[in-house]
């Protein structure tokens, strides 16, 4: 049986010291940031995304998912 | 009637992306189409052609974008095998479009889509808020989402039997340079069920209480149907349902690659705790092509009304009972690649791109009757083109 406990705080924690450690980034330093595989969205296509909606019972969170099941 | 409408939304759209270029805006457009095949070793076969478009102004700040897609699907599961019925094929189409306007820090969004099968009919809508900070450097997220699902039989109105859930969701999310290299994003997620989800093809059978705690994970359908009562039961699941969920991405800019990661904790009010890591590496095999593996590893605990065989009396039922598998405790990993060739002109290669992507996904069901383990693995072919 698959037991889990979170360390919640602790992944806060490493988030709020990522972010703290920020420098700042002029718009003219930004090439390598806007190539389209640096996209913070999803890279996978959209079949695949369902396939892991429909695989993963945590799965279909955000705002708007795709609606639907086809597992009916 | 419809076709001619059509026609002339498309002919109003031409008209006015040639006026928009006149007036000196840079309209950029994009569209894409995918072929996507899916098969696994518990005889569950989809192929699914989709087709998706985006039109916009990046000075001016709007965009618009579209998406619909089929889904054909054909099953012969050893569920639908232990209720004696037969392979079934059944079509799903699928729709969306978005559209978003940020002229300069502040920007707002909106998206609906629809999803439609012969027993199931699904729409949602939403929007979102993103407000960029710190010169650009951060950006926050706002957003909410609602859903209605109606779940009936096929060859039933949803007017004669249906029943359907409800859920809203929210997120919040802040997505931060680190440096010229890296982007970090961060998002929680809480969604809000309520109404009836359970699937009405989903019989579960029951055991008597001496029987029932000897009922093996994986036992055969022969084994089973010996075991259980002459009586089954459809699917009950609890009537709300409370889901939250934090992810973070990363992605960085290497010589001569991109790496990205991203790691997911999920929580909900049914007991299911999760996480999840994905990782990509994008490798540049010359100027035209990109090419990397894929590898993702997921591990739920179960619903807390799991059971691998439910008990049962004359007078008494288990109040909630499922035989989801995603409900109970499962692991996934998966492996993969993909590979983007840029195809365009040698002034603009991409242009043209062609995208190719295969992963296989081992799971591992713990608890479950029937079988215990499922192979899978997912293809797709895309083409995009911009101009």
């Amino acid at each position: 049986m698959v037991r889990m406990r979170f360390p919640r705080q602790l992944a806060f924690l490493a988030i709020a010291a990522a972010c703290s450690a920020c420098g700042h980034v002029a718009a003219y330093e930004r090439g390598a940031i806007a190539r389209p595989d640096m996209t913070t969205s999803d890279l996978s296509g959209r079949a695949a995304q369902h396939a892991t909606e429909v695989h993963e019972g945590a799965a279909r969170s955000g705002a708007v998912s795709e609606a639907g099941c086809g597992c009916n | 009637m419809q076709l001619r409408g059509a026609l002339l939304l498309a002919v109003s759209m031409a008209a006015w992306l040639t006026d928009a270029r006149a007036d000196g805006g840079a309209i950029d457009a994009r569209a894409s189409s995918e072929l996507a095949a899916y098969s696994d070793t518990d005889h569950v076969a989809v192929v699914t052609p989709s087709v998706s478009g985006h039109v916009g102004n990046a000075s001016a700040g709007w965009s618009v974008d579209g998406w619909y897609l089929v889904d054909v699907i054909s099953a012969a599961s050893v569920d639908i095998v232990s209720t004696a019925s037969g392979r079934w094929t059944e079509v799903r189409q699928a729709g969306g479009a978005r559209g978003a306007y940020k002229p300069h820090d502040l920007g707002l969004s909106v998206e609906g889509s629809v999803s439609s099968e012969p027993d199931y009919l699904a729409y949602a809508a939403g929007g979102y808020v993103t407000e960029d900070l710190d010169d650009r450097n951060l950006s926050i997220i706002l957003g909410y989402g609602y859903g209605h699902d109606t779940i009936g039989r096929t060859g039933t109105p949803f007017s004669i039997f249906s029943h359907s859930f409800d859920h809203h969701a929210m997120n919040v999310g802040l997505t931060r340079l680190i440096d010229r290299t890296t982007v970090l994003a961060v998002a929680a997620d809480v969604t809000i069920e309520s109404g009836d989800s359970s699937k009405p093809y989903r019989y579960i059978p029951l055991f008597s209480p001496e029987v029932a705690p000897s009922v093996q994970a994986g036992a055969s359908v022969q084994e089973v149907s010996r075991l259980r009562l002459p009586e089954t039961v459809i699917e009950r699941l609890p009537l709300s349902r409370d889901r939250y969920g934090i992810t973070a991405r990363l992605a960085r800019r290497l010589p001569g690659a991109t790496a990205r990661i991203e790691s997911s904790l999920y929580e909900d009010s049914w007991g299911i705790k999760a996480f999840s890591a994905d990782g990509r590496d994008l490798f540049d095999v010359g100027p035209r092509l990109s090419l990397g593996p894929h590898v993702r590893y997921y591990v739920q605990s179960p619903v807390t009304f799991w059971k691998v065989g439910y008990a049962a009396t004359a007078d008494a039922v288990p109040a909630f009972r499922t035989g989801d598998r995603e409900l109970g405790p499962l692991i996934n990993l998966t492996g993969g690649a993909r590979a983007t060739w840029n195809i365009g002109p040698a002034a603009a290669p991409d242009n043209w791109s062609l995208v190719a992507s295969f992963d296989a996904t081992y799971a591992r069901f713990l608890d479950d009757l029937y079988i215990t383990e499922r192979l899978s693995a997912l293809g797709s072919l895309t083409i995009e083109a911009s101009w």
